[in-house]
Order: C-alpha cells, then sequence, then structure tokens
C-alpha cells in the first residue's frame, strides 16, 4: 500500500509518501503500527483517507493496492 | 473554478479550483464581468478570504503558504457545490484557493454566488465558505518575518447545517 503524509504530518516525518508491505488487514492494525513507528503520531489529531475518501471507521479493510493518507486538521481558507 | 445549472439542474464537472499564489484581482472582475449579461440573476455574493497579519507571540505572519491533496479536495468540493446548488436556489457558483505562498493582505479564498433573489445567494455563499474551509484537505502554514513557522489552526465561526 502507498501512504500520503500532509501537513504538519509531511514536515515532521520529512517525507511526503512511502510504498508500505504491511499485512493490516484494517484501518485500525494500520493505525496502531504507524503509532508504534512514528509515536508522534499518537499525540497529533489526524484522520485517514483511503483512495481518497475520508474514513473514520477503523474497521475499514484495506487491500494492498490502496492509498490512504495521513491528514492533520484542515485549514484552507 | 465555474459551476452552472444546466437547464437539467446538473453540474458540470469541474477540473480544479486550485490555483498558484494568490487569487489576482483581474480573476474577480472578469467573473463580475461575465454576470452583467446574465440578467435573470438579482444577486452576487462575494467572499474573499485574506490573510491577515495576525501577531502570534510578538511576530507577525508574513505569509502562509498552502498546500492541498488535490486528487482528493476537488472532488471534495465538488460534492460541495452539488449539496449547496441542490439545496439553494442559486444560477452559478464560481470558487477559486491558492496553493503555494499568499502573503498578508493578498487573498487565499474567493467564492462568488450568483442567484435570482439575494437570501439564497447569502445563504449558500455562507455554506460554501463555512465547508470550504472545514472539509477540503487544505492546510496553511504560517510564516513570520524571522522566518519560523506555525501550522495554521481554522477557528469554526458558525455552526452549518448541512440538510
Amino acid at each position: 500500500m502507498q501512504l500520503l503524509f500532509f501537513g504538519s504530518i509531511q514536515e515532521e516525518l520529512n517525507m511526503t509518501d512511502i510504498e508500505l508491505n504491511l499485512n493490516a488487514s484494517n484501518l485500525g492494525e494500520l493505525k496502531s503500527y504507524l503509532e508504534k513507528e512514528y509515536s508522534f503520531l499518537q499525540e497529533q489529531p489526524y484522520t485517514f483517507a483511503v483512495n481518497e475518501e475520508l474514513v473514520r471507521d477503523l474497521n475499514h479493510p484495506l487491500n494492498s493496492g490502496d492509498t490512504i493518507a495521513l491528514l492533520p486538521p484542515f485549514s484552507g481558507g | 473554478m465555474n459551476i452552472m445549472k444546466s437547464p437539467s439542474g446538473d453540474l458540470g464537472a469541474i477540473k480544479s479550483i486550485f490555483i498558484q499564489g494568490p487569487i489576482p484581482m483581474e480573476e474577480i472582475t472578469h467573473w463580475l464581468e461575465h454576470h452583467q449579461s446574465k440578467t435573470k440573476d438579482g444577486a452576487h455574493d462575494l467572499f474573499l478570504g485574506q490573510v491577515r497579519a495576525d501577531e502570534v507571540e510578538g511576530k507577525v505572519v508574513q505569509y502562509i503558504e498552502y498546500t492541498a491533496y488535490e486528487e482528493m479536495a476537488n472532488p471534495v468540493y465538488q460534492q460541495i457545490a452539488n449539496d449547496v446548488i441542490s439545496k439553494y436556489k442559486v444560477s452559478c457558483i464560481h470558487t477559486l484557493h491558492s496553493l503555494g505562498k499568499v502573503e498578508s493582505g493578498q487573498w487565499s479564498l474567493a467564492v462568488l454566488v450568483s442567484a435570482p433573489h439575494r437570501e439564497d445567494c447569502f445563504a449558500a455563499c455562507r455554506e460554501l465558505v463555512e465547508r470550504i474551509k472545514s472539509e477540503l484537505p487544505v492546510w496553511g502554514k504560517e510564516v513570520f518575518e524571522d522566518h519560523t513557522t506555525a501550522w495554521k489552526e481554522n477557528t469554526k465561526e458558525s455552526t452549518v447545517h448541512h440538510d
């Protein structure tokens, strides 16, 4: 799966995206992995988008070809 | 980007609402000129979002650097525009949002709503602006005079009911 990072998360990680070979069956498993790997995410408010759609349900199933974005709070306008 | 209601009530697909840098005055005057021939409209409501020279802990914001998840933001905007145009009696919506550097005093968001009457025009414009600010995956990084930065946070100025 491909991960995309935006805003303050992108700045903190100093990368825009990463290809991840992770056996995560749902969004919750990915979230646990990410927060262990990048501990600042435990304190950082963010939401997920899967294939360009906002997903709040952590039971949302994931497939290996998915594009998952980590989105900090929006501040456009 | 311009969205007009067709006779069947459908909306044309948009390409992108984003523009690199501040929104130029010419773009706004072009929109307005274009509407003088639309004589069924009786009202235009124009919202311009301007970068404020906010003072944070003694430092003044010089500019905001905007980034967006464009592949997601454009369809989200399209949905918002569809919702608004089916809820209110409006004939036309124009929206532009900046990416990249926008200095204090310059415009980063422009929304023009045209309608036969003012009531729907005001309400539709208000709802569009509020939803753009809360639902579009766009981020602003404030850059101060001393080159330090802070991630902008949007304050919620009102509650908008979507139904």
